[in-house]
């Protein structure tokens, strides 16, 4: 296409946004409305899956070596670990840290300390598996490693917060995938009837031999920018509740101990995925309704603007 | 110029199958005035539609300029259009553009360059007589003026033909008469004219070739006599049998079988629509 057909389309496609105020502002509410409930139910999700990993993360296999243990013997149970399969991290606590830690709970004095022959504490490491799935696979295959005194674990917790997570997952997907469907099917009725109103135009430019393409261009554009508005209008509501339900719930947050997802750890994704999702919806929506009135006889159009 | 050699147009559907025309010939030369009369249901519609290559005949051959319209491909309809001028009887102008924007629009939706479109533009809303309304709205003006609004799209882009589907039905009889005067000093000029209509008393006045269409035939082709008192033995027996029938009645007319051969006389039916009537009620036509 070439630059002066493309800066016509465009400028008339934006025309058009200005001109059909009524139907545009419909559009923009249904989509924008629609971004916004898909856009809280993504933060919903985020921040419980937040909840989830921050349970998990306590949630360590702690394995302990034999006090007499040698430098060499730690070091190969170290280097044997990481070799693992699904281990999300290991943290080496040497006898001397789990020592000093110890110190810094008790109240015992200094003293008390001092009267210690030997650093009574083993090494250990605190182990964090990847996938809680498969978490009874990654104990035994631990339990088989050499140089083992013990091992810590919570088997029951660890499938408990499985089964949460994944049903945080999957209810959350749920309402986002039955939002975005139900959106499709109102942004793609309120297109239609948008392009209803539209029909006389389309049915002039068909008479005086307009091609297929430029009669859809114009429209697919007001449909792209339609959806680049939508886009942009939601993502800052949705931007505006996140901040005002910090603010609100911030006292109860702090009680349990939870710091919200920063949002813009996600925001520019965010608004990525509005943008490009509300262009596409848009403009394909309005492809597809264009369509069914190309193929309609422009001669049997029904006078109804004027 | 234009040429139609055997065209049947059949329309089907599930419960019934309708034949808007019938084994139809006419031939009209680059230059001609033609006005095509007939009753709702006469096959008027389905001859625009075919002219327009809105419809494809069931069977015979449509040649328009160069154009052989069953051969012509999906791409290559707009090309064709864009060598006609349509005007429809609802004028179907864009209410929220100015007379100016909607005959540019003609030419902006086609590609034409907007110098070109600069110089256009104002030529034909001159000719059309609406100079002074360049930058109305369509709801400022009159139904005439509409229609003239519309005559001038539709010559924007130099159309050698103009088709026009009862351009006076919506508009008063002064108006009207301005109107077919416009058509036939753009013919003086050379555009090929076809104008379907209602209106006898316009047929009357003008004298110009008139094809009368009935139950999907053509019954009559000719000039009426310059005296206006005696026409063609064809067009006589249409118009009596067209008398016949209730005046007011724009009831469509029960469709004739493609199958039945045998010459067939006019059926009396109702055409004496008055002047500025809507008649827009092509249901004989199943369509």
């Amino acid at each position: 296409m070439k630059g002066a057909n493309l800066s016509y389309l465009t400028k008339e496609g934006l025309r058009n946004v200005k001109v059909n105020k009524l139907m545009s502002i419909a559009s923009i509410s249904v989509l924008m409305f629609c971004m916004i409930i898909v856009g809280l139910a993504f933060i919903v999700l985020t921040n419980m899956q937040s909840i989830a990993d921050s349970i998990g993360d306590k949630n360590v296999i702690i394995v302990y070596m034999p006090v007499e243990a040698t430098q060499e013997q730690i070091d190969a149970l170290d280097k044997d670990i990481r070799a693992l399969s699904n281990i999300k991290s290991v943290v080496s606590v040497s006898k001397e840290e789990a020592l000093q830690q110890q110190k810094e709970q008790s109240d015992y004095s200094e003293e008390l300390w001092a009267g210690l022959d030997e650093n009574p504490f083993p090494q250990s490491f605190q182990i964090t598996v990847e996938n809680l799935e498969k978490f009874n696979e990654t104990l035994e295959q631990i339990k088989k490693l050499d140089n083992i005194d013990a091992i810590r674990e919570n088997r029951e917790f660890a499938e408990q917060l499985y089964s949460i997570r994944t049903t945080i997952y999957y209810i959350s997907l749920g309402i986002i995938a039955a939002f975005l469907l139900m959106s499709l099917f109102i942004i793609s009725n309120t297109i239609r009837i948008t392009i209803f109103s539209r029909r006389l135009e389309i049915s002039i430019m068909k008479s005086v031999g307009a091609t297929r393409s430029f009669i859809r261009w114009p429209f697919m554009i007001e449909g792209m920018v339609i959806g680049m508005i939508s886009g942009i209008l939601g993502f800052l509501i949705v931007w505006g509740a996140y901040v005002l339900a910090d603010r609100a719930l911030a006292d109860m947050l702090n009680r349990i101990h939870f710091s919200p997802v920063d949002f813009f750890s996600f925001a520019w994704n965010m608004l990525g995925s509005f943008l490009a999702g509300g262009m596409v919806i848009g403009g394909l929506g309005s492809f597809l309704s264009v369509g069914r009135y190309l193929k309609e006889q422009s001669y049997d159009v029904i006078e109804e603007q004027i | 110029m234009v040429e139609l050699k055997n065209v049947t147009k059949v329309y089907e559907n599930e419960t019934h199958t309708t034949c808007a025309l019938d084994d139809v010939n006419i031939k009209i030369n680059k230059g001609e005035f033609v006005f095509i009369v007939g009753a709702s249901g006469a096959g008027k519609s389905t001859f625009l539609k075919l002219l327009m290559r809105e419809e494809t005949p069931t069977k015979g051959t449509i040649i328009v300029k160069d154009y052989d319209l069953g051969k012509l491909s999906r791409r290559q309809i707009p090309y064709y259009r864009r060598t006609m001028g349509i005007v429809f009887q609802d004028f179907r102008l864009i209410p929220t553009m100015s007379v100016y924007d909607n005959v540019a629009f003609a030419m902006r939706v086609i590609n034409t360059k907007e110098k070109v479109i600069r110089n256009r533009v104002p030529q034909v809303i001159n000719m059309v007589g609406l100079k002074h309304k360049a930058h109305s709205m369509p709801n400022e003006l009159s139904g005439g003026e509409q229609q003239r609004v519309a005559l001038a799209r539709a010559l924007a882009n130099n159309a050698d033909i103009i088709i026009a589907d009862e351009p006076t039905g919506n508009v008063d009889p002064q108006m009207s008469y301005e109107i077919v005067e416009l058509l036939t000093k753009l013919n003086e000029t050379g555009t090929t004219v076809i104008m379907v209509t209602h209106a006898h008393d316009l047929v009357r006045k003008f004298n110009h070739r008139v094809i009368i269409l009935n139950n999907g035939k053509v019954v009559a082709d000719g000039k009426i006599d310059k005296k206006g008192g005696r026409r063609r033995a064809a067009e006589k027996s249409a118009k009596k049998a067209e008398d016949e029938k209730a005046p007011a009645d724009e009831e469509a007319v029960e469709p004739e079988d493609c199958a039945l051969e045998e010459e067939q006389t006019p059926e009396p039916e109702g055409d004496a629509a008055p002047d500025g009537a809507k008649t827009n009620t092509e249901g004989g036509e199943g369509q």
